[in-house]
């Protein structure tokens, strides 16, 4: 589900509605507000797809493929089971399995065909836009 | 680094799990560097110990020992686990002297001759402080 992961436990909290679709909607703007979700698209997008194999671009042209263990606001990346795609150009990573991937350096992230939820993205990149 | 909610502690991807461990950096300018974390902060700076520089020129290759590091995180583009268990190059590389290694037949790529520039311009600087 792409939303926070504490966004539902909140409305079912919430002393100011039973209803889950009424107080669905004040918990989005409020969180949206509280919370600045207007900034956390990708990073809710990418914790979302936490477990699943990617390859990431680097910016000097390093590919490593791994599976995604974690990210962060920065959109720092740890990577386990890392395999560096051009591994003869790149001996001195021969050991490396797991690494952290600095934000910053990143060029792209190569998902899964099938790690996208194309109507799921659209409606956050909307909700987001709209602020929230 | 980030709000780590309740369900978030798992999720983390700090460097805390890299503490005291033997890691690989690779810095913007190519430099490939080995050492021990020792600390790091939400930055990415981080704190090298035993820090050796392992220059890669083709098969050669050679550590150079650095000491005690501090690194500033905007340099930093990975930071990988070595695993001990595995070979660290592939066995057709051979280790050679400081010295052989400042003064290679080939090199392959832009990335080694960012490095000889800069080696020589250290290395003159390291003779006349010798002498």
């Amino acid at each position: 589900m792409f939303c926070h992961p504490n966004r539902l436990q909140r409305t079912k909290q919430s002393p100011f509605s039973p209803s889950l679709s009424l107080t669905s909607t004040r918990a989005k703007s409020s969180y949206a507000l509280l919370h600045r979700q207007t900034k956390m698209l990708f990073f809710s997008y990418f914790k979302d797809l936490v477990g699943r194999e990617v390859t990431v671009e680097l910016k000097n042209d390093l590919a490593i493929r791994g599976t995604l263990h974690s990210v962060d606001q920065y959109l720092n990346i740890k990577l386990e089971n890392t395999r560096v795609v051009d591994q003869e150009k790149y001996p001195h990573m021969l050991s490396v399995r797991n690494c952290f991937i600095r934000g910053s350096v990143v060029r792209y992230v190569q998902l899964p065909p099938d790690g996208v939820d194309i109507d799921l993205l659209h409606d956050a990149t909307r909700r987001e836009a709209r602020g929230g | 680094m980030s709000w780590a909610g309740p369900d978030d502690v798992y999720l983390s991807t700090s460097l805390a799990s890299y503490l005291d461990k033997k890691l690989l950096v690779l810095l913007r300018d190519g430099r490939k560097l080995m050492g021990t974390l020792c600390s790091f902060d939400q930055f990415a700076n981080a704190v090298l110990e035993s820090a050796c520089e392992r220059v890669i020129v083709g098969d050669l290759y050679c550590d150079i020992p650095l000491g005690l590091y501090v690194i500033r995180g905007e340099n930093v583009v990975l930071i990988g686990e070595l695993d001990l268990e595995r070979e660290e190059l592939p066995p057709h590389m051979t280790h050679v002297s400081v010295a052989e290694i400042r003064n290679p037949c080939r090199f392959s790529d832009r990335t080694d001759l960012t490095f000889f520039r800069h080696r020589k311009q250290r290395g003159r600087q390291q003779i006349s402080k010798v002498q």
